[in-house]
């Protein structure tokens, strides 16, 4: 994986390292300082993965009713949300595309921490010293003052309060953050594999976090904190779409019928294409009549 | 696509970084060589192996357990109790002592490899809900021991260096620096230098253990300072070679180099022999630090090169052991591993030994750079 990360490595390392001299050798202070430079440059990675959970929340109704009529014909039914998405302005790989994009940089800032910590002398060789071996300014500060707090930011937290701390601020950041099961009214299931998920990340990152290095649970807490900070100002300017109204259960039939106070224009769209689809239908009888 | 995509991204995106970072396939050291006519003894990894010199075959290995099952992942690879041996041996002519990851020195017999004692490096602690919030040092020994009659100077990561009774292990004394110490100290007369990753060169008296001087370097130091005659010679993380005056600790000259210097400089006659990390080694007047010749590897070279008969056996990160000619600095030959070079190599006789980071130990000839034979210790012996 060396490959993805490498391109950014040089400019991780050498930046925690600048910010590290500029705020007194604090290791943290530097952590926190890159940490919310790498989140903001992010930011438009982000918003396209936001905007595309709204949009998809908003017509969860739609995809519903389209799953249940299209139960048995899989083709059909990939045909037909494919679609909805198109209508609704939605690509489907708009959620996952800058996910994937922001994780060679997420690598690099996890591994540029990793190093920079590094307390043996092979990794301290190999890692730490090919970025910075040649800085006459940055070689000066090897090894890195690792103390803060009660802490050895390279080795792990005993007193299990940084782990605790991951876990709490990684269930609060998802708790910001909308997810499109439950913003929607999505099924029991999918409402209940939401909710574990809710839980189950924060005991993950928390019970991972436990034999890391107590930078990297410093950089999660961080991290976490600056992600709520942002997701809180794209909450306030980016309000949730009002899912449209399609009432579960009934006949597929029923999703034509949908009402014309369905709100935004998503609704409008919908309700067009199935009029239409609805016409054909009605040529078809015709035809074979 | 179900619509409960972004938690379960989310727990994949999560996981995988994770689980990426702790592959990083960073070496946490090298293996260290120590030999003489009658074994040759290579810290690979978490062992020490006891090999015949004449057929490369295993005497002994220590610990004698069978390779544990690493946890989930990669994070977390598998390690014997004792630790990883990150240094090289040292030899007497019955115990061979080695210390590890784990804070550990071991002095274990020679002939067999039975272990004799066992000395662990430990801050001193309070023990308690203080002890949890302390101040957690890494108590890795890093550098070889130096024995000196009967006392073995331990130096640790702990910022400690321990002088303990070479029989029975037993703690006489401590030193504190203030970081790391990962260099074997360097004893001569009545003094001790101990190089510390605090940027110091600490002259100790020997008899009273008090400072007799400091000398900041003004980077880490990884490597033991060499002495010559009166003259320590010296490299650091701060891209220079300097020689100090080892009596009173006044620089003589400096030498600046592009990168750390991290090699313990060598002297021969009245050359001194640096390196720079990134692949060029220097032949310096020992008098004046001028240089005589430069010789560049394609790779990065962190070992001190080991001598006889007139030629330099140099290891590089890019595979190739160099012979070359201690004079001019013109190649001889050189010898291409299967991987990265890191270590001193040793010179028995006519026979050249050197460890790669693959594990593998290799006998040469040294006067051709011929393979006599190989040591591989996997699959697991």
């Amino acid at each position: 994986m060396d490959w993805l990360i490498e391109p950014f490595m040089p400019l991780m390392v050498n930046g925690l390292i600048f910010f590290y001299q500029l705020f007194g050798n604090s290791f943290v202070l530097s952590l926190a300082l890159l940490t919310i430079i790498v989140r903001l440059l992010t930011l438009p990675l982000m918003l396209p993965m936001q905007k595309s959970a709204r949009k998809q929340a908003a017509i969860q109704p739609q995809i519903q009713a389209i799953r249940k009529k299209y139960a048995k014909n899989s083709q059909k039914q990939n045909e037909e949300l494919m679609k909805l998405y198109r209508e609704a302005g939605i690509n489907p790989m708009g959620g996952c595309l800058p996910m994937f994009i922001q994780l060679p940089i997420m690598w690099a800032f996890y591994q540029a921490i990793v190093r920079s910590l590094a307390f043996e002398p092979g990794r301290l060789l190999f890692g730490l010293g090919k970025y910075i071996a040649s800085s006459a300014a940055f070689s000066t500060l090897v090894p890195l003052n690792s103390r803060f707090l009660w802490l050895n930011l390279a080795t792990p937290d005993q007193t299990y309060i940084l782990p605790i701390l991951v876990g709490l601020t990684t269930w609060l950041q998802q708790k910001l953050t909308p997810s499109t099961a439950t913003a929607s009214g999505g099924d029991d299931q999918a409402q209940a594999m939401s909710q574990s998920m809710t839980l189950t990340m924060p005991i993950m990152f928390a019970f991972i976090t436990i034999n890391l290095a107590s930078g990297l649970a410093v950089y999660f807490i961080i991290s976490n904190l600056v992600g709520m900070a942002i997701q809180f100002f794209i909450n306030r300017a980016m309000p949730a779409l009002q899912p449209a109204a399609s009432p579960a259960g009934r006949p597929s039939t029923k999703v034509k019928t949908t009402p014309a106070s369905e709100p935004a224009q998503i609704g409008s769209q919908r309700k067009s294409r199935v009029k239409s689809t609805s016409k054909r239908k009605g040529k078809g009888k015709r035809r074979r009549k | 696509m179900k619509y409960t995509k972004r938690p379960a991204l989310g727990l994949l995106f999560a996981a995988t970084l994770l689980a990426i970072a702790g592959c990083t396939p960073i070496p946490q050291a090298w293996p260290g060589l120590a030999a003489d006519g009658e074994a040759i003894y290579a810290t690979l990894s978490g062992k020490i192996h006891a090999l015949n010199p004449e057929s490369g075959n295993e005497m002994w290995v220590f610990p004698n357990e069978p390779a544990r099952k690493s946890g989930l992942g990669c994070s977390a690879p598998a390690r014997p109790e004792s630790g990883l041996f990150y240094a090289s041996p040292l030899l007497t002519e019955e115990i061979v002592f080695a210390g590890s990851d784990a804070g550990k020195v071991y002095a274990l017999n020679r002939t067999n490899g039975t272990q004799q004692w066992a000395f662990t490096s430990q801050a001193e602690s309070e023990g308690g809900l203080s002890n949890l919030f302390s101040e957690k040092r890494n108590l890795s020994i890093i550098g070889s021991p130096t024995l000196d009659g009967e006392t073995l100077y331990i130096p640790s990561a702990d910022h400690s260096l321990y002088a303990v009774n070479a029989t029975s292990g037993a703690k006489q004394w401590d030193f504190q620096a203030d970081d790391a110490i990962w260099t074997s100290p360097l004893v001569a007369k009545d003094r001790i230098y101990v190089a510390a990753m605090d940027q110091k060169l600490y002259c100790l008296d020997k008899a009273t253990r008090k400072e007799v001087w400091t000398f900041d370097t003004e980077g880490a130091i990884p490597s033991t300072p060499a002495l010559a005659g009166d003259t320590i010679y010296l490299g650091s993380l701060a891209q220079q070679v300097v020689a100090l005056d080892a009596n009173t600790g006044k620089q003589r000259w400096e030498f600046e180099t592009e990168s750390w210097a991290w090699a313990t400089p060598l002297v021969i006659s009245d050359t001194v022999y640096v390196s720079e990390v990134n692949g060029t080694f220097f032949a310096l007047d020992a008098k004046t630090g001028n240089e005589r010749w430069r010789f560049n590897a394609q790779g990065r070279i962190q070992a001190t090169p080991a001598y006889a008969s007139g030629t330099l056996y140099l290891p590089s990160e890019d595979m190739n052991l160099y012979a070359l000619d201690a004079t001019a600095g013109t190649q001889k030959w050189q010898f291409t591993a299967p991987a990265a070079l890191m270590s001193t190599p040793v010179v028995v006789s006519d026979t050249l030994y050197v460890a790669g980071m693959d594990n593998k130990v290799h006998a040469l000839n040294a006067e051709s750079g011929a393979k006599i034979w190989e040591y591989d210790p996997t699959p697991e012996k």
